[in-house]
C-alpha cells in the first residue's frame, strides 16, 4: 500500500496538482469516497473548481474552506520538489467528538444561555430561512417563535431590506463580500403589527460540518435612538433660539435707535419754544427727553452686550499687564480724583480676544472705583495665579487656567445677590450710581465666551472681590 | 470754472427718512446755510437726479449739486452702491460726497472711505449737535476749501 492511499486511515484527503492554476493530477480514495461524494470527474480540473470561494492560501499554511457540497475542510498546499507539482491535503473538520452525555449537557447549558439572553438571538440558513429564535427575539417582534421559524427572515424587515434581503444573501454567498457579517450595524426591524423600530444587529457566519448558518444578535435600539434624537433636536432648537436671540438683540437695538433719536431731536426742537409753555409743560417735556435718553443708553448697552458674541474676533496672545496698564491710564482721572491706590501682581499672557478682555478689566476696575466708600481711600488689589481646573463641570479634562482676583474696599453688597449682579439690567444700587446694569453682564458673557467664568464675593460695607478664571490657551474653541 | 465762497452751490440730500430730511433742512436754516437744497429719498433717485432721468429731466429745476449728503441705508439702491456708481462715473466723481448715517459700524466707515467718500459723519442724537455739524460743514466746504463745482457739468 502506498502512502497516498494509506492516508485514508487518517481520513486525510490528498491531491496532487500541477501548475499555477493547480490543475488536479491525482487524488486519493478519501477524496472520492468521503470528501467529494458524488463528484466523479475532478482530474484535469483546477483545484478552485471544488469550492465556491477559493483564495489560494500561502504554502504550508492550513486554511479553512467550504467545498461546493457544503463540507468544511482544512486545506494545506505544499510545493513538491518536482517542478510545479503540489501536494494538497484536505482534512475534513469533524472536530472533536463529544460523548452523548457530554453533548447533551453542553447543549442544554447553551440552550439555557440562549433562552435567557436579554438580546434577541436567531439563526438562519443560507437561503434566509429562520431555524431558531430565542424568546427575547420573539418578544422584540411580537411573535411567538413558531410563527417565525421555518419562514424567511425578511418577514421581520421593513422595505427596502425586505425585498432586497434575498439578494443580500446571494451576493454574499457569491462574492464573499461582507456588508454586515462580523461588523454589525443599525438596521430597521418590523414587528408583527407592522410597526418598525431600530435594532443593532450583529451577524456572524457559522460553518457547521456540512453547511453554513448565520447567527444574528439583535439589540433593541429604540430607547437610545429616541434619546439621541431628543438630544439632537434640543441642540438644534437651542442653537436656533440662541442665534435668533442674538439677531433680535442686534437688529432691534439698531432699529429701536431710530425712533428714539427722533424723540430726542424733536424734543430738543420743542425745548427752544419753551417761552410759550407753562412750567408744568416744560417739566413734562424734560422728563420725556430724559426718559428717551435713558432708553437710548439701555439700547446701546443691549447692543454692546449682543456684540460680545456677534462681533467676535479671533483669539490671540494678549499681555494682561499691557491691558491693565491701558485701562488704568483710561481711568486716570477717576483714579486721581478719588486718590485710589492700585496694587497689582505680575499678570500672565493668555490667549484671548484683546478688546473683550480690555473691556472686562475696564468694567471691573471701573466698578471698584465707582462703588467706593465715601470717606475711604479706595484700594484696589489685582492678583493673578495659575490653577488647574476641570474644563467643564464633571469633565476629566483639566485645563491650565488663570485666576485673577479684583479686590476692593468699597461699599460691597449682600452675597445673596451674587448671581443677580451678573444678569443684564440688574442693579443693586439705585439711581445714586450711574449705569444701566450691563457692565457685569458683559463681563460674565466675555468670561464664558473665553471658556472661563466670573464670580463675586462680598459683604455689605466690607468691599467686594470679583474672581475671574480664564483658560491660558483656547484650543480653538469659540463659544 | 472753480467756485470759492459761492453760496449758491446746490446741495443734494439723499435720505429715505422724512423726519431726518426735515431735521437737516431745519439745521441748515438754523445755521444760516442758504444753499439751495434738493431732496431725494432713495439711491435710485440719487442716480436719476444726477443723470437727469425720469422726473428729474428738467435741468433748470434740478441743477447738478456741488455737494451730496448721502444716507447709507436706503431702499432700492443703498448709499454704498450709489457711492460706487458715482465714483465710477467720470462726469460725477468730482462731486464731494459726505455720508450722513446712523451707522457707527467700523466696516461701514472703512468701506465707504475705500469707495472714495470725502467725509463720514454719524447722525448726532441731539438737534443742537446736528446744527453744529451743518455749520461746520458749511464753513469747511463753502468757505475754507476750493470746490471743483462747475455749473454746466
Amino acid at each position: 500500500m502506498n502512502v497516498f492511499e494509506a492516508a485514508k486511515f487518517l481520513n486525510l484527503g490528498l491531491i496532487t496538482a500541477k501548475g499555477e492554476d493547480l490543475t488536479i493530477v491525482d487524488a486519493n480514495g478519501v477524496i472520492f469516497e468521503k470528501i467529494l461524494t458524488g463528484e466523479a470527474q475532478i482530474i484535469g480540473n483546477p483545484l478552485e473548481s471544488l469550492f465556491n470561494n477559493f483564495v489560494r492560501p500561502e504554502e504550508d499554511l492550513p486554511k479553512r474552506f467550504i467545498l461546493k457540497n457544503g463540507i468544511s475542510v482544512e486545506l494545506t498546499i505544499s510545493a513538491l520538489p518536482e517542478n510545479e507539482y503540489y501536494l494538497i491535503s484536505l482534512q475534513q473538520r469533524s472536530d472533536y467528538n463529544f460523548s452523548d452525555t457530554e453533548m447533551h449537557d453542553k447543549e442544554s447549558r447553551l440552550q439555557a444561555v440562549i433562552n435567557t439572553a436579554v438580546d434577541g438571538i436567531m439563526t438562519i440558513n443560507k437561503r434566509g430561512v429562520v431555524e431558531t429564535m430565542n424568546p427575547a427575539a420573539a418578544g422584540l417582534f411580537g411573535y411567538i417563535s413558531n410563527e417565525v421559524i421555518g419562514h424567511n427572515i425578511k418577514m421581520l424587515m421593513p422595505d427596502p431590506d425586505r425585498t432586497r434581503h434575498d439578494s443580500y444573501l446571494t451576493n454574499y454567498l457569491e462574492t464573499g463580500h461582507k456588508k454586515i457579517i462580523g461588523i454589525g450595524r443599525e438596521v430597521m426591524a418590523q414587528r408583527k403589527d407592522g410597526s418598525t423600530f431600530p435594532i443593532h444587529l450583529s451577524v456572524s457566519e457559522v460553518i457547521l460540518n456540512d453547511r453554513i448558518i448565520f447567527t444574528g444578535i439583535l439589540h433593541d435600539f429604540s430607547a437610545q435612538k429616541a434619546a439621541e434624537e431628543q438630544v439632537r433636536r434640543y441642540a438644534i432648537e437651542l442653537e436656533r433660539s440662541n442665534s435668533e436671540l442674538q439677531d433680535f438683540a442686534y437688529v432691534s437695538s439698531h432699529d429701536l435707535q431710530e425712533p428714539l433719536r427722533k424723540i430726542r431731536a424733536f424734543g430738543d426742537r420743542l425745548k427752544r419754544e419753551t417761552q410759550q409753555m407753562s412750567d408744568k409743560s416744560i417739566d413734562y417735556l424734560e422728563r420725556m427727553i430724559s426718559a428717551a435718553e435713558r432708553m437710548q443708553i439701555l439700547i446701546n448697552d443691549l447692543l454692546s452686550f449682543s456684540r460680545v458674541s456677534t462681533h467676535a474676533k479671533s483669539f490671540k496672545d494678549v499681555d494682561l499687564n499691557q491691558i491693565a496698564k491701558e485701562v488704568l491710564s483710561d481711568l486716570e482721572i477717576a483714579i486721581e480724583n478719588s486718590g485710589a491706590k492700585i496694587e497689582m501682581s505680575v499678570l500672565p499672557i493668555i490667549e484671548a480676544e484683546y478688546t473683550q478682555i480690555r473691556q472686562l478689566f475696564q468694567n471691573l476696575i471701573g466698578n471698584a472705583l465707582k462703588f467706593r466708600k465715601p470717606e475711604t481711600t479706595p484700594l484696589i488689589k489685582i492678583h493673578a495665579e495659575k490653577i488647574s481646573q476641570d474644563s467643564f463641570p464633571g469633565s476629566k479634562i483639566t485645563a491650565e487656567m488663570i485666576r485673577i482676583s479684583f479686590e476692593d474696599n468699597g461699599i460691597g453688597f449682600d452675597e445673596q445677590y451674587s448671581d443677580k449682579i451678573f444678569q443684564i439690567f440688574q442693579r443693586l444700587e439705585g439711581r445714586k450710581y450711574e449705569g444701566s446694569g450691563i457692565g457685569l453682564a458683559i463681563c460674565k458673557r466675555i468670561a464664558t465666551r473665553h471658556g472661563g467664568d466670573i464670580e463675586a464675593k462680598s459683604e455689605p460695607d466690607k468691599g467686594a472681590m470679583f474672581i475671574l478664571t480664564l483658560p491660558i490657551k483656547q484650543n480653538g474653541a469659540v463659544v | 470754472m472753480l467756485n470759492k465762497n459761492n453760496k449758491i452751490i446746490p446741495i443734494l440730500v439723499a435720505d429715505d427718512d422724512e423726519e431726518d430730511r426735515m431735521l437737516i433742512k431745519d439745521a441748515m436754516e438754523e445755521s444760516k446755510l442758504l444753499n439751495p437744497l434738493h431732496f431725494v429719498v432713495d439711491g435710485q433717485e440719487v442716480m436719476d437726479y444726477l443723470l437727469r432721468k425720469g422726473k428729474f429731466v428738467d435741468a433748470e429745476k434740478n441743477p447738478l449739486p456741488g455737494l451730496i449728503l448721502l444716507d447709507l441705508n436706503m431702499p432700492k439702491m443703498d448709499g454704498r452702491q450709489v457711492l460706487k456708481e458715482i465714483k465710477n462715473n467720470p462726469k460725477l466723481r468730482t462731486i464731494p460726497i459726505i455720508v450722513l448715517t446712523t451707522s457707527k459700524a467700523e466696516e461701514d466707515i472703512l468701506k465707504t472711505y475705500d469707495l472714495g467718500v470725502n467725509s463720514y459723519i454719524t447722525k448726532p442724537v441731539t438737534f443742537d449737535a446736528l446744527v453744529d455739524i451743518v455749520k461746520n460743514l458749511g464753513k469747511y466746504w463753502f468757505e475754507i476749501v476750493s470746490m471743483p463745482y462747475k455749473e454746466h457739468l
